[in-house]
């Protein structure tokens, strides 16, 4: 242990040593010249406060408190200070902007536009492959016989004028419980028995017959 | 070790505080000198730049002298200091986010920036101390002082006991407490005088 004895007592210092750590203040401000004296000293005792603390000072520029000092000195005391703005604001209130992230942005842009894209593709698909099978369908349930296959060129007959009784025959064809839903028209099982198919070609079938004979007799008959 | 208590701040600064409210300049530069290495440290855990965290720190002190008037004790000296601190540092992130790129990094104030973490000063770069090599003499310092006067700066420094608790503590009277203060600070200083003076 060092001997401490050497240490001059200086009472001003003592004073000023006291008056750095809030205790014995004067009742009048405190003397310039005094503090001037001391201001070196309690720049140290300021480090030796820090370092027993254990705060953490990477650095030491002595001429900070200066800075300060010469800040207010221009300033003057508070009284001739011009109020400030309130400095204290609740923190929640000073909460940081969050930062707009432009890439995550974008990322979801692009997700949403993949989204709508890939939705569309479906949907276009579904709409093809729907239209293209009922056209399949649509053939199989055509007419043997319609006016471009008549028998004078395409001519369509006064005879033989579709009064849509095919169309009645093959709306007849469903179960009324299975055309309750039109979307279910399409489907396999939904398709016209056979049968009254075959009953529906026969039907005009016999139609063109009747068609023919007539023209055929009424052409012999003129001639 | 870091023990002191808000209350145990707030009574060696009230004393100051009112002193500056009253008028007193003077008495805010000591409340500057107390404070100036808190207050740069919080500054740079915000802004990770010693430079920038001693804007930072400077303009709190301004904010805060200005603001002095209207304090009314509520809350600590040091509390409320904080407070400034961390709303400076926030519109300091904030602003030099928007202007980040309008820094001139040719000006003459970059020229003092160091790369190795150590703040250097224009004005007096012989007064520029290295930090960790400071903080082993003070250690070793007050390792060595005797018991009584090692125990009084603690409770002092460290505890943040006013003098009149520490003479309560160490049962001897309020000057003497006084004395074995100043006398701890004097023999620290001197040891740390050796390391200018080598320099």
């Amino acid at each position: 242990m060092r001997n401490i004895d050497h240490i001059d007592n200086d009472p001003i210092l003592e004073r000023m040593s006291a008056i750095y750590d809030g205790e014995n203040l004067p009742q009048d401000k405190l003397q310039s010249d005094e503090f001037a004296k001391a201001r070196e000293h309690m720049q140290n005792w300021s480090l030796i406060g820090a370092t027993l603390r254990k705060e953490n000072f990477a650095s030491i520029d002595t001429s900070f408190a200066d800075k300060i000092s010469a800040q207010i000195s221009a300033m003057g005391p508070i009284a001739n200070t011009p109020i400030a703005e309130e400095p204290i604001v609740d923190q929640a209130q000073v909460e940081q902007k969050p930062k707009v992230n432009y890439v995550v942005k974008v990322r979801k842009a692009f997700f949403v536009l993949a989204q709508v894209a890939a939705a569309a593709a479906i949907a276009a698909v579904t709409v093809v492959g729907y239209q293209t099978y009922n056209a399949g369908s649509i053939t199989d349930f055509e007419p043997a016989v319609n006016a471009n296959f008549g028998p004078v060129g395409g001519v369509n007959l006064a005879s033989y004028q579709n009064d849509n009784q095919d169309m009645v025959i093959r709306m007849n064809q469903f179960d009324s419980a299975q055309n309750a839903n039109v979307s279910q028209v399409a489907t396999p099982q939904n398709q016209a028995d056979p049968q009254a198919i075959r009953d529906m070609r026969e039907k005009e079938l016999e139609k063109i017959n009747i068609y023919l004979r007539g023209y055929v007799l009424d052409t012999a008959t003129n001639r | 070790m870091n023990t002191r208590t808000d209350q145990d701040t707030a009574s060696s600064d009230a004393a100051l505080v009112k002193r500056v409210q009253e008028g007193d300049t003077q008495a805010y530069n000591v409340l500057v000198l107390r404070y100036q290495h808190r207050v740069c440290d919080i500054a740079k855990r915000f802004v990770n730049n010693s430079s920038d965290a001693a804007d930072v720190a400077q303009e709190a002190f301004i904010k805060a002298y200005r603001a002095l008037g209207s304090f009314r004790g509520d809350s600590s000296f040091y509390t409320w200091l904080y407070r400034i601190v961390v709303n400076c540092a926030k519109s300091f992130l904030e602003s030099n986010s928007k202007h980040r790129y309008n820094i001139d990094v040719d000006a003459p104030e970059f020229e003092a920036l160091d790369t190795e973490g150590v703040l250097t000063s224009q004005d007096s770069p012989d007064r520029i101390l290295e930090s960790d090599e400071l903080r082993e003499i003070i250690l070793k310092a007050f390792a060595a002082l005797p018991d009584e006067l090692r125990q009084a700066i603690t409770l002092r420094e460290v505890e943040g006991m006013s003098y009149e608790d520490i003479a309560l503590a160490m049962k001897t009277p309020i000057g003497t407490v006084r004395s074995r203060i100043f006398r701890a600070r004097q023999f620290i200083e001197e040891q740390m005088a050796g390391l200018t003076q080598g320099k």
